[in-house]
């Protein structure tokens, strides 16, 4: 598992991090020249270039982001790489996880360059102090407020865990539409539009439902429950019952996709 | 009592796709210690059939056991095999490949396959990308055949291979199995591969049409199994 995951990394820094550092480069440049001084230049002609150039590395961060996680799982499970992959004592079960796992923290890392490098641009003193000060007063509200540590942990749980499962959808697609004999690219991208109809006709159903029917007796027993309970209880409830609302999709996807690797795999 | 031995039991096997059957209800068991050649002209199930082996694809109907159990993570630690294609990663160097290999399979033999790319000048710094097609399936033969497994599959190893590195090759893979280990080799080259062979598998149209032991064949039709194999195919 852990090598899995070791060889899984491997594969994916050699693409993001030359990017990541390609892109906090080049926020630092872009900062650079977006000084008062260096808009005077060539009336300003290579600022801006540099301003548009800067916008498509952080698009480009992103597409390539979700081009690296669709395409490793395709090439190397569903591809000619699986023929390797799928004659590894490994189970499927292991293979699956070491994916969705450094999937997640390249969608972390993504992001964290992202906003690192917006940090840069409007870097001056004033932002720094900002950060400094917000800092600090993370650091007074988690002295006063205990359970401030227990919200941020349960919210990266929920960032975490709908990340995941985000990616297990993304997965699921490909393995269903793998089980077509021809055009099986094609057919993962009508399972993903035909999957996501679907969830979201039985999400308004449900809703449709819930606000029809026992609405009112649902509100009422739920604020009963509510009443007795401290504020902080109730508000790690709501956030510990947001994950566990996320984790259940994903869980179904995870399901679905080791069920299809594992008993219905025909590569080409 | 007798079954204890096998390592590959087919029973009623079958694999179509669409319309078109691929294998056809195949009855097969190979037992350890054999070098057995599977043989047939192309399209006559060589490669259906050691996929199905390997669980890359499913039966249609029927089973396949290997070493007493259905292909899953037993069994590819017990079989090495050789794909008919480019399967590794193209970005990666040799000498990655080599870790790769000794990280998830606990008989490979690492000084083994460095002893064998040096005999055939294969410098373990370069990447797949930047070597020859030929080059890249020494590559693949030389990591599958380091391997002190069980069962050896290997779907058309010399195919793409000079008539020289042939020669090393099938020395290779001849002093690399143990006693106990089989192979279990498809071609089409008959000629190249005959005198290592203990066992012939013929497939046609996805039926197998003869399993016999080289020398049955010798005595009975008097013959080579380049001869028969030109006779029973002709065209």
């Amino acid at each position: 598992m852990l090598k899995l995951m070791k060889y899984e990394w491997k594969a994916c820094a050699r693409i993001c991090l030359p990017l990541y550092g390609a892109m906090l480069l080049m926020s630092v440049v872009s900062a650079v020249m977006t000084t008062e001084r260096a808009q005077n230049i060539m009336n300003g002609i290579p600022t801006a270039i540099l301003a548009m150039l800067y916008f498509a590395l952080l698009v480009a961060v992103f597409v390539v982001t979700a081009v690296i996680l669709i395409q490793r799982f395709y090439k190397n499970l569903l591809g000619d790489e699986g023929y390797l992959m799928f004659t590894l004592p490994v189970t499927v079960a292991q293979h699956i996880w070491s994916k969705v796992i450094v999937a997640v923290a390249i969608c972390f890392l993504s992001g964290i360059v992202a906003l690192l490098s917006m940090m840069i641009l409007s870097a001056n003193t004033n932002v720094i102090y900002d950060i400094g000060m917000m800092l600090g007063g993370l650091g007074h509200a988690i002295a006063k407020e205990p359970n401030a540590i227990g919200y941020m942990l349960e919210g990266i749980l929920l960032l975490v865990l709908s990340t995941a499962s985000a990616v297990l959808y993304i997965y699921l697609c490909m393995a269903l539409g793998h089980l077509a004999k021809k055009h099986r690219v094609l057919m993962s991208v009508v399972w993903y539009f035909v999957l996501s109809t679907v969830a979201q006709f039985l999400l308004s159903f449900v809703l449709v439902g819930v606000v029809n029917g026992p609405m009112e007796t649902l509100m009422h027993a739920v604020y009963n429950m509510v009443a007795g309970m401290p504020q902080e209880a109730v508000l790690h409830g709501v956030l510990l019952f947001f994950c566990v609302v996320t984790a259940i999709p994903g869980a179904i996807c995870y399901a679905g996709t080791h069920y299809i690797l594992q008993h219905k795999l025909n590569l080409e | 009592m007798e079954q204890k031995n096998e390592l590959i039991v087919c029973a009623g096997l079958t694999k179509t796709y669409g319309s078109v059957k691929a294998l056809d209800n195949l009855n097969l068991s190979l037992s350890g210690g054999r070098f057995v050649g599977l043989l047939g002209p192309n399209g006559s199930g060589k490669t259906t059939l050691i996929k199905l082996i390997n669980g890359l694809i499913q039966p249609t109907s029927g089973s396949v056991l290997v070493d007493g159990q259905a292909p899953g993570v037993h069994t590819h630690s017990v079989v090495s095999y050789l794909p008919d294609r480019a399967y590794l990663n193209d970005w990666m160097r040799v000498c990655d490949l080599i870790d790769f290999y000794a990280d998830f399979y606990a008989d490979f033999d690492r000084v083994k396959a460095n002893e064998m790319l040096s005999t055939l000048n294969i410098q373990p710094l370069n990447r797949l990308k930047t070597l020859s097609k030929g080059t890249k399936e020494k590559v693949q033969l030389i990591l599958t055949m380091s391997r002190k497994a069980k069962l050896f599959l290997l779907d058309e190893p010399i195919a793409g291979v000079d008539p020289a590195a042939r020669d090393y090759i099938l020395n290779t893979i001849l002093s690399n199995y143990s006693e106990d280990a089989s192979v279990l080799l498809s071609t089409h080259l008959i000629a190249d591969i005959e005198r290592v062979l203990d066992e012939v598998i013929f497939l046609k149209n996805g039926v197998m049409t003869l399993h016999e032991s080289v020398d049955t064949i010798r005595e009975e039709h008097g013959k080579s199994v380049d001869m028969l194999f030109r006779e029973v195919f002709a065209c």
